[in-house]
C-alpha cells in the first residue's frame, strides 16, 4: 500500500512538473561553458562611423560567433553599441557607463594604446589612468605582434565593476570590439572609367581591436585586424576591367571580413587564451 | 476500491494537466514586430518603406508551419510607432515594463533590419566582346527579443544578390534590366534565408 501511494504521489508530482514547464525555445538553450557577453561595439578612436554600422557589425560578429558555438549572451538593454555609456558624460545609467569604462581600461592598458589617434573620452580616461608618460613604442607593438597572446591585467577597481555587470548578465567573459579607424581614398588613374561619384575607384583601409576580459581573473586578451578593400572600373585602351561600388557597400563587405577576422581569432587564439 | 481511487486520482491528474497548462506553454508566440532600414544612403532607386514590407510577408509564412514550434503573428501594422522608439521599447523591456502595443501579445519579438542595398557595377572584355553588369547586394538582420526580459536571444543575418542589369555584345547581343524585380527577388531570398535559421535555432 506504501509503496503504490509512492509511486501515485511520484506520478502526480511528474504531472504537475509538466504543467508547471513552459516550453522552452532552442535558442535558449545554450552553448556549453562559461558564457560571454557581447558588451561593447564602438569605436573610440577619432573617427566615427553612424550607430547603425556598428549595429550591423555586431549582428554580424554574434552570427560568426554562435555558428562557432561560443555561448553567447546580449547585455539586456538590447543596445549592444552602447551609445548611452560611449557618449555620456557621467550621466548615464549605470551599467552603460561602466561598459564604456571597462571597454576603455583594457583600451588603455593594451599594447597599441595611441593618444594621437584616441576619441577625446579615451584621452581624458588616459590622462587618469596612465598618464602622460605613456607612449606608443612601435618596437613593443612589433614584439607583441609576434605574440599575441601576451595577456594583461585592468585596473583591479574596474576588474570588480566587470565582475559585478557579468555576473548580473550570467556571464563570465566580457568581449569589446573598438573599431577604431575606418578610411577611404579616392583613386585617380588616367585610365579609370569616368562613371558617377557613388563608383569612381577608391580605396577603404579599416582597424579594429577587439578584448576579452575575464572577469574572475582580470585578465585581457588583446586582438587585431587591418582590413582594405579596393574597387576601380578601368578603361585600359581596348580592355574593360574592374568592379565599382558605393562607399556602403565597401564597408559593408570590409565589416564581413573583420568579423569573420574577429571570429577566427577569437575561436583559435583569443578565447582558449583568457580561459587559461 | 483501492483500484477505483488509483484510477480518480490518475483521472484528477491529467485533468489538472490539461486544465491548468496556459496555450503559451505548449507553444510560445513569437511576433514579427517589423523591418525597419539601417541603410542611410544608397545608389539604388527603390522606395525603401515600400518594400520593407516583402520580408515580412516571406518571414511570417516561412514560419507559419505547422512543425515550427512557436506560434507567429505579424505585428508589424500595430507597432510602426513603436519601432520607430525602438531603444527606448528595449529599455523598457530590460527594466520589466512591457509596452502596451505588446503586452501579453507574444513571448518573442523579431526586430527585422535592412542593413544594406547597394548595386555593384562590373565590366570586362576587349572591342566588340565586352560586357557590364549591374548586381544588386542586399543584407537583413534579425534579432529575437525575450518579451518578457528584453534580452536578445538570438541573433541572424542573411545576404542575397542578384542581377539587375546585363548587357554584352559577344556575336550576339543582350541587353537587359529590371532592378525592382531584382531587389524583390533579393528580399525573398534573404527572407527565406533568415527564417530558415531561425527554424534551424528553434
Amino acid at each position: 500500500m506504501g509503496r503504490k501511494l509512492a509511486f501515485l504521489c511520484g506520478l502526480i508530482t511528474f504531472m504537475f512538473s509538466l504543467v508547471a514547464t513552459p516550453a522552452e525555445a532552442g535558442f535558449l538553450q545554450q552553448a556549453e561553458g562559461d558564457r560571454v557577453m557581447l558588451a561593447e561595439v564602438q569605436s573610440y578612436g577619432d573617427y566615427e562611423l553612424k550607430p547603425a554600422f556598428f549595429q550591423t557589425l555586431a549582428d554580424k560578429l554574434a552570427q560568426l560567433l554562435s555558428e562557432q558555438k561560443v555561448p553567447l549572451v546580449y547585455c539586456d538593454s538590447a543596445d549592444m553599441t552602447n551609445e548611452n555609456g560611449r557618449h555620456s558624460t557621467g550621466n548615464a545609467s549605470g551599467t552603460d557607463e561602466t561598459l564604456s569604462r571597462i571597454h576603455m581600461d583594457a583600451i588603455v592598458r593594451g599594447h597599441q594604446f595611441n593618444y594621437g589617434f584616441a576619441a577625446a573620452k579615451l584621452i581624458r580616461y588616459a590622462d587618469a589612468v596612465v598618464g602622460r608618460k605613456h607612449f606608443y613604442d612601435d618596437a613593443a607593438v612589433k614584439v607583441w605582434r609576434e605574440h599575441p597572446a601576451q595577456l594583461y591585467h585592468l585596473t583591479p577597481a574596474v576588474q570588480e565593476q566587470a565582475q559585478q555587470v557579468a555576473k548580473q548578465n550570467g556571464a563570465k567573459y566580457l568581449l569589446f570590439v573598438n573599431d577604431k579607424d575606418v578610411d577611404v581614398r579616392l583613386k585617380h588613374t588616367m585610365f579609370a572609367t569616368r562613371t558617377e561619384r557613388e563608383t569612381r575607384g577608391k580605396k577603404m583601409k579599416a582597424s579594429l581591436d577587439y578584448y576579452i576580459v575575464n572577469t574572475e581573473t582580470g585578465n585581457v586578451y588583446e586582438g587585431h585586424c587591418d582590413n582594405k578593400k579596393t574597387a576601380q572600373m578601368l578603361n585600359l585602351a581596348i580592355v574593360q576591367t574592374g568592379k565599382g561600388m558605393s562607399v556602403d557597400e565597401m564597408l559593408n563587405q570590409v565589416m564581413e571580413a573583420q568579423a569573420n577576422d574577429v571570429a577566427k581569432d577569437f575561436c583559435q587564439n583569443g578565447f582558449p587564451a583568457v580561459k587559461s | 476500491m483501492k483500484k477505483a481511487c488509483f484510477g480518480l486520482l490518475v483521472l484528477l491528474g491529467w485533468l489538472c494537466l490539461v486544465a491548468s497548462t496556459p496555450a503559451y506553454a505548449a507553444k510560445p508566440v513569437v511576433a514579427i514586430v517589423g523591418f525597419q532600414s539601417r541603410v542611410s544612403d544608397t545608389n539604388v532607386n527603390i522606395e525603401q518603406d515600400e518594400m520593407l514590407g516583402i520580408p515580412v510577408g516571406v518571414l511570417y509564412t516561412e514560419l507559419n508551419d505547422p512543425a515550427f514550434p512557436f506560434e507567429v503573428k505579424d505585428l508589424s501594422d500595430a507597432t510602426t510607432q513603436h519601432r520607430m522608439e525602438e531603444i527606448r521599447l528595449f529599455n523598457d523591456l530590460g527594466n520589466g515594463r512591457i509596452d502596451p502595443a505588446l503586452q501579453k501579445k507574444a513571448d518573442f519579438l523579431i526586430y527585422g533590419y535592412l542593413t544594406n542595398i547597394s548595386s555593384i557595377k562590373a565590366q570586362s572584355g576587349a572591342l566588340g566582346l565586352k560586357g557590364k553588369d549591374k548586381t544588386v547586394d542586399l543584407e537583413l538582420s534579425m534579432r529575437v527579443v525575450d518579451a518578457h526580459t528584453g534580452r536578445v536571444v538570438f541573433i541572424a543575418t542573411a545576404d542575397s544578390r542578384r542581377k539587375s542589369e546585363l548587357k554584352y555584345n559577344a556575336i550576339l547581343t543582350r541587353n537587359d534590366s529590371g532592378e525592382d524585380d531584382a531587389v524583390q527577388k533579393a528580399l525573398s531570398i534573404a527572407a527565406t534565408n533568415l527564417a530558415a535559421k531561425f527554424k534551424k535555432a528553434a
